[in-house]
């Protein structure tokens, strides 16, 4: 082994011997459990004009996640794991319960420096920092995640896929470099096919592909993360000619991502570029390219263990050659609905380790972040407007 | 305890990579199972802090990774020191800590160098 800094039990401290317990081998016995796990999460949304995730301008409760989920070590080396979420988000949300996942995990390599994963099945898309974990509240640093990154729009084509995936770490000086490559198809339904292209008529969107590749970089146990993410997603769109043709879509994300924690402060910001090609979708024979560019930066202050405040500067535009939205009039829209300016501020109280209650107030230039699903009159939309919102979470 | 182990510890990122669930098989291939008090208690958080150097939610975030994306599992918690060290007597293959000075003869104590 390697020469560290020996930990002697006065270095600890004067009173508290840290044993590390460990117990000898009485017996081969694999290590094969069943664990069970899950979340609930119910908020109030109320907005001064607009609406987002239901009523909200008359205060919505539509706003609740339900998740359950158990793991099965098999063998030491196979991991079976399945969750069923059942999402409450307004009109964007799903009706009934999903597969959230349903994955076997084979580790191939498992040394503490250096591991190796094939995974197949439903997974979690390896997606800039806040992705994998968005739908369970107390891992999110806010009640609603930076639309720039995790707009609710294009959830459900980054969040989940059926996919094979390949996932490791490696140990290098100080630095923990994780890796994940993953290749698959996304499992729409006819809601989140219509949230990604409104008005498309039920099973339009054929021979969808996917692939991600992220590396994140984690140096001292995560006191600076940086994380690269590329996502590909290409499609048909197969469709009667109306008022969308038949075509092709094509997205390219590329994802920065930075963490810096020093002492009780937290410093987060990602950056994306999102291009949309439509081939043929909006007209025959037209090329509708869009490039979305978003970021946020946010600052995170740990009180003490049970709270936390943060702020946030969040924003996106649906183009980058438009910041201004001209071109969502040509669509009939109105023009704040090409970016949103989102100023927060909010705080979590954890009452312990299950329970957390946490608020936020945005205040909101432009429209992107509402769901057109919930609004879809282009008169009634506000460019200036405000959201508070109130979530009670719990946890095992 | 395999041998290479015992009388000479852990290093600290080994360690680590126990308490973050990242390493689940000891070199002889047997599965590790962790043992941990609740985050909120002050030997939880020293052991983190003064052993792992991390902090108890930076843990917390890579368990809630494995467990709410099923890629892994979480530690298994536990209720108090005493219900630590027996836990982890009965248990083959196990590891946790405790402030305890003085331990049964069925857990073995390891440093972490």
């Amino acid at each position: 082994m390697q020469m560290f800094e020996r930990y002697s039990l006065s270095k600890l401290s004067g009173v508290l011997l840290f044993g590390l317990l460990a117990c000898s081998f009485v017996q081969a016995q694999p290590n094969s459990d069943l664990r069970w796990h899950g979340f609930f999460s119910q908020g109030a949304i109320h907005t001064d004009d607009n609406n987002f995730f239901g009523d909200s301008t008359d205060t919505s409760f539509d706003f609740r996640d339900l998740g359950v989920g158990f793991s099965w070590q098999a063998q030491n080396d196979l991991l079976l794991a399945a969750q069923l979420i059942y999402r409450d988000a307004g009109k964007t949300s799903p009706e009934g319960a999903k597969v959230d996942y349903a994955l076997i995990n084979y580790s191939l390599i498992n040394q503490y420096d250096f591991g190796l994963n094939l995974r197949v099945g439903r997974v979690k898309n390896p997606y800039a920092f806040y992705s994998e974990t968005r739908d369970v509240a107390s891992t999110r640093p806010s009640v609603i995640l930076p639309v720039s990154i995790y707009a609710p729009a294009f959830r459900d084509i980054f969040h989940t896929s059926d996919s094979v995936m390949l996932s490791g770490y490696k140990e290098v000086a100080n630095w923990l470099v994780n890796f994940d490559l993953l290749r698959g198809t996304v499992p729409f339904d006819d809601k989140s096919e219509r949230l990604l292209i409104p008005g498309l008529q039920p099973a339009s969107i054929k021979n969808d592909k996917l692939w991600a590749a992220r590396s994140i970089f984690e140096y001292d146990g995560g006191r600076i993360r940086l994380g690269l993410t590329y996502i590909k997603f290409d499609a048909e769109i197969s469709t009667l000619p109306g008022m969308i043709f038949p075509g092709d879509v094509d997205s390219d994300s590329y994802i920065f991502s930075l963490e810096y924690n020093w002492r009780k402060f937290r410093f987060t910001s990602e950056y994306l570029r999102n291009d949309f090609i439509y081939k043929d979708v909006f007209a025959p024979g037209l090329d509708n390219k869009r490039e979305a560019e978003s970021y946020y930066f946010q600052l995170g202050y740990r009180v003490n263990e049970r709270l936390r405040v943060f702020g946030r500067y969040d924003v996106y535009y649906a183009d980058k050659n438009d910041k201004s939205g001209d071109g969502q009039l040509l669509l009939g829209r109105p023009k704040s609905d090409g970016f949103t300016k989102d100023y927060v501020v909010g705080a979590q109280y954890h009452f312990n380790d299950q329970w957390m209650l946490a608020g936020e107030v945005h205040h909101v230039k432009g429209s992107f972040i509402l769901p057109l699903i919930e609004n879809p009159d282009a008169s009634q939309i506000e460019e200036d407007w405000n959201l508070y919102t109130l979530q009670l979470s719990y946890k095992f | 305890m395999h041998q290479s182990y015992v009388g000479d510890g852990l290093s600290r990122n080994t360690a680590r990579a126990i308490f973050s669930m990242r390493l689940k098989r000891w070199e002889n291939g047997e599965g590790i199972t962790v043992f941990v008090l609740p985050d909120s208690h002050p030997v939880h958080r020293k052991f983190t802090r003064k052993v792992l150097a991390l902090f108890p939610h930076q843990l917390r975030r890579s368990w809630d990774r494995y467990v709410y994306s099923g890629i892994g599992t979480a530690p298994i918690e536990v209720e108090d020191e005493n219900d630590m060290v027996s836990k982890v007597a009965a248990t083959p293959g196990s590891i946790g800590y405790t402030s305890k000075e003085t331990l049964d003869a069925d857990v073995r104590t390891l440093f972490v160098k």
